[in-house]
């Protein structure tokens, strides 16, 4: 994604921030808005077997870090839902986080459409 | 051309770590990444990394207990720690300072409050040349004594190991902190620094004193005490000080009161002076001295055993009774380079502890 063209990304980044906590430096902040979309589809699928397994700490873990992540990219919306996922589950409860899980899901949603990945500048490239 | 200060970023998140570095990066840092505390540690034994930035929740090792674990042990130099951390609350942070962090940084952080956060840290860094100069004083002190050799870079171990055992304990973790732990490590070599006082005729002397030496001897307490407490007197905020003025003035008392220069008893000696107590009478029964020889560990680990209750605190001594095979190892890497052997007829002081430690 070249921050730049995204128009699209208004509404799930807040790229005003993500340029500031980035020095300003178009490069760096686009090389972590990639490695978060690259990074954060398989987080969200960890957390998927976590809860069928009814793994509660795996969940806790990742929950945790993809709150840590989402806030570093100034992805706003996505901090939020992982924020709350983790707060329930940190109150000891798979069943009550379920629906913050499923929430976190939809906004994952939003943020790949966003994302698009034809317009995805791999780190690999 | 200055070289880069080196930063140790410890975080199990690849984006956080990432973003982390780069920002340090750009600030100027040589970064270097580990995933966990444990790993961390490990480089820290290389000694190259004086600033630690860390993720409090971590698999294998979390921050607080990184912190720990730092503070337990001996590093060449003082490690800055500053906790990263999505908490937010006030039990939080309090944790963390209580393990030894030196300070809290909430996520998502500015890069701006990150940069001068660091800055303070440098700062910091930089007064550790005053622990430089306070071993250096004590050393000072030790160099009149050359009997001695390396009782200063022992004591300071066996300090540490005492602290470390007692701070276990659920009834000590107000009083011993990581900060304590570090500060009776810096301050303890100070504990003989009032023997620039004593004239060589009594310090100096192969063999036991007469009461009347030794009521000189004695007055080595109250020599160091009093230059601390005027220094003291002067930065009252610095705590190492003050911790150093109350080693100085009651390293000989005494558990049961018998002790000198104040007759203090039970807990109204300080704690880092009931610690410093064992240390050094340990210290000098397992070492050399012109007019003795070399006691084994058993023997004098039997002889701390038989004072406590009366010589010294009971709880110092259960923490040393846990932690003696640590003594051990101290004792043997510590030992003197240049012993050499002893003629057997040199007489042995026993039990006579006051005097051996003095």
């Amino acid at each position: 994604m070249k921050i730049a063209d995204a128009s699209s990304l208004t509404g799930v980044i807040d790229v005003n921030e993500l340029m500031t906590r980035c020095l300003n430096n178009l490069d760096f902040a686009e090389r972590m808005l990639n490695l978060f979309w690259n990074h954060c589809g398989a987080d969200l699928a960890e957390l998927d077997r976590a809860f069928d397994a009814d793994d509660i700490d795996t969940a806790r873990r990742v929950s945790h870090r993809f709150a840590g992540a989402s806030a570093n990219a100034a992805a706003t919306r996505l901090h939020v839902r992982a924020s709350q996922l983790r707060s329930e589950l940190r109150a000891g409860s798979m069943e009550a986080a379920r629906p913050c899980l499923h929430e976190l899901h939809q906004e994952w949603h939003r943020f790949a459409a966003a994302m698009s990945p034809e317009q995805l500048v791999s780190e690999t490239t | 051309m200055t070289e880069q200060m080196r930063v140790l970023v410890v975080e199990d998140d690849c984006i956080s770590s990432e973003f982390l570095s780069s920002t340090l990066r750009c600030f100027g840092y040589a970064v270097t990444t580990a995933s966990n505390g444990r790993e961390a540690l490990e480089l820290l034994r290389t000694g190259q990394f004086r600033i630690v930035v860390s993720d409090w929740e971590m698999p294998e090792m979390n921050g607080d207990e990184l912190c720990r674990q730092v503070r337990g042990r001996k590093w060449t130099g003082y490690v800055y720690i500053m906790l990263v951390t999505l908490f937010d609350g006030i039990d939080h942070v309090v944790e963390g300072l209580r393990a030894g962090a030196d300070d809290f940084l909430s996520k998502p952080y500015h890069p701006e409050e990150l940069r001068v956060r660091l800055r303070t840290a440098e700062r910091i860094l930089s007064l550790e040349s005053r622990d430089v100069l306070l071993f250096a004083m004590a050393k000072l002190t030790e160099s009149r004594d050359n009997d001695t050799g390396l009782h200063l870079d022992r004591i300071r171990e066996y300090c540490r190991i005492l602290a470390q055992e007692l701070s276990n304990w659920p009834e000590y973790h107000e009083e011993i902190d990581g900060e304590y732990i570090q500060l009776l490590y810096l301050t303890s070599p100070l504990h003989d620094i009032g023997k620039v006082g004593i004239p060589d005729s009594v310090l100096l002397k192969p063999g036991p004193l007469t009461p009347e030496e030794f009521e000189i001897m004695k007055r080595h307490t109250t020599i160091g005490g009093e230059t601390l407490q005027a220094v003291t007197l002067a930065h009252p905020e610095a705590r190492y000080l003050s911790m150093a003025r109350d080693i100085a003035f009651t390293h000989h008392e005494r558990w049961d009161g018998s002790g000198y220069p104040f007759g203090l008893r039970g807990r109204d000696i300080p704690l880092c002076g009931r610690l410093t107590a064992l240390a050094d009478v340990y210290d000098a029964l397992t070492s050399r001295r012109i007019y003795k020889a070399k006691m084994g560990h058993e023997e004098a680990r039997q002889i701390i055993l038989d004072g406590s209750g009366s010589h010294f605190d009971p709880d110092v001594v259960e923490a040393f009774r846990r932690r003696e095979a640590e003594f051990i190892r101290v004792a043997g890497l510590l030992n003197e380079p240049s012993a050499t052997p002893l003629p057997v007829d040199v007489p042995l002081l026993g039990t006579a502890i006051p005097a051996l430690a003095n």
